[in-house]
C-alpha cells in the first residue's frame, strides 16, 4: 500500500511541475528538501527536549492529570482503548491544546510523545490501531483557534486585514474535524480486521 | 487583530510559566525533572533517525 501511495505522490508532483512549467523548481525542491529532512530531525531534537522536559514537570505536579480528568469524557469517547490516567491521555490532551492554539512548534513534539504512548498500547505492533488513526486524523484536521502561519502569510503578502478569514477557518476546520471523527469511527467499527502495511 | 496577535504571542510563554509555577507550587524539583524529561526525547528522535536510515539503507 505504502509503495503505491509514495509512488503516486511523487508522480503527481512531477506532473504538476510539468504542467505549470516549473520542472526546474521540482529538481531543486527534491535536493533541498531531502537535506531539510535531516535538518528537521536535529532541530526537532532541541525543541522536543524542551517540551518533553516541561511535560515531565506537568506530569509530576499532577497538572496533566487535572487537565485530563477535565476532558475525560471527550478522550474516552475518541480513544476508547486508552485507560484513564495513562500518560497517553495527558500527551493527547496537551497536543490537542497546542494544536487548537496554533502552536505548531509545541504540537509536533507533543504529538510524537502521544504517538509513542499510543504505540505502547497498540496490541499489533506493525498495524496502526484505531486510536492511532483517530489521533492522526485529529492532528491533520484539527480545530485551530488562531491559524498563526496563515495569518503570517497573509500579512506578508500585504493583506489589508489578515485576520478577516478567521471565522471561515473556524467553520472549515470544524467541519473537517467532524467529518474526520465520523469517518474514523465508522471505519473502526466496520472493518475490524483491516490491515495497514507499514512499508 | 491586535487581540488575536497578543493571544498568539503570549500563548507559549504563559504556558511554560504556568507549568513551572504549578510545578514549583506543588513541590516538584523543576530543574531535575526537566532535565530528566529532556533526556527521554533524545531516544524518540534517535528512533526517527533510525527509521530514516532503515528506509534508505535496508
Amino acid at each position: 500500500m505504502m509503495n503505491y501511495i509514495w509512488f503516486g505522490m511523487l508522480v503527481l508532483g512531477f506532473i504538476t511541475g510539468i504542467i505549470n512549467g516549473r520542472i526546474d523548481e521540482v529538481t531543486n525542491a527534491i535536493i533541498v528538501s531531502s537535506g531539510d529532512a535531516i535538518k528537521l530531525c536535529i532541530n526537532l531534537l532541541g525543541i522536543m527536549c524542551l517540551w518533553s522536559g516541561l511535560m515531565k514537570i506537568a506530569e509530576k505536579s499532577g497538572l496533566i492529570r487535572n487537565i485530563a480528568s477535565l476532558v475525560k469524557p471527550l478522550i474516552s469517547y475518541l480513544f476508547p482503548s486508552v485507560p484513564k490516567n495513562n500518560p497517553a491521555a495527558g500527551a493527547i490532551v496537551m497536543n490537542m491544546v497546542a494544536n487548537i492554539l496554533g502552536l505548531g512548534n509545541a504540537a509536533t513534539p507533543l504529538g510524537l510523545k502521544a504517538m509513542e504512548e499510543l504505540q505502547k498500547l497498540n496490541p499489533k505492533e506493525h498495524t496502526a490501531s484505531n486510536d492511532i488513526s483517530m489521533f492522526l486524523i485529529l492532528n491533520t484536521a484539527s480545530l485551530q483557534l488562531i491559524p498563526t502561519s496563515l495569518i503570517a502569510i497573509r500579512a506578508q503578502a500585504g493583506s489589508a486585514n489578515p485576520v478577516e478569514i478567521i471565522s471561515c477557518v473556524w467553520i472549515a476546520s470544524a467541519f473537517a474535524a467532524i467529518i474526520g471523527i465520523i469517518s474514523a469511527k465508522f471505519f473502526s467499527k466496520t472493518s475490524r480486521s483491516r490491515r495497514v502495511s507499514r512499508r | 487583530m491586535r487581540v488575536i496577535k497578543l493571544l498568539a504571542d503570549y500563548a507559549i510563554p504563559v504556558m511554560i510559566l504556568l507549568i513551572l509555577i504549578i510545578g514549583l507550587y506543588r513541590d516538584v524539583k523543576v530543574f531535575d525533572v526537566f532535565v530528566d524529561g529532556a533526556k527521554d526525547s533524545i531516544y524518540t528522535i534517535l528512533k526517527i533517525i533510525w527509521q530514516i536510515k532503515k528506509a534508505l539503507l535496508l
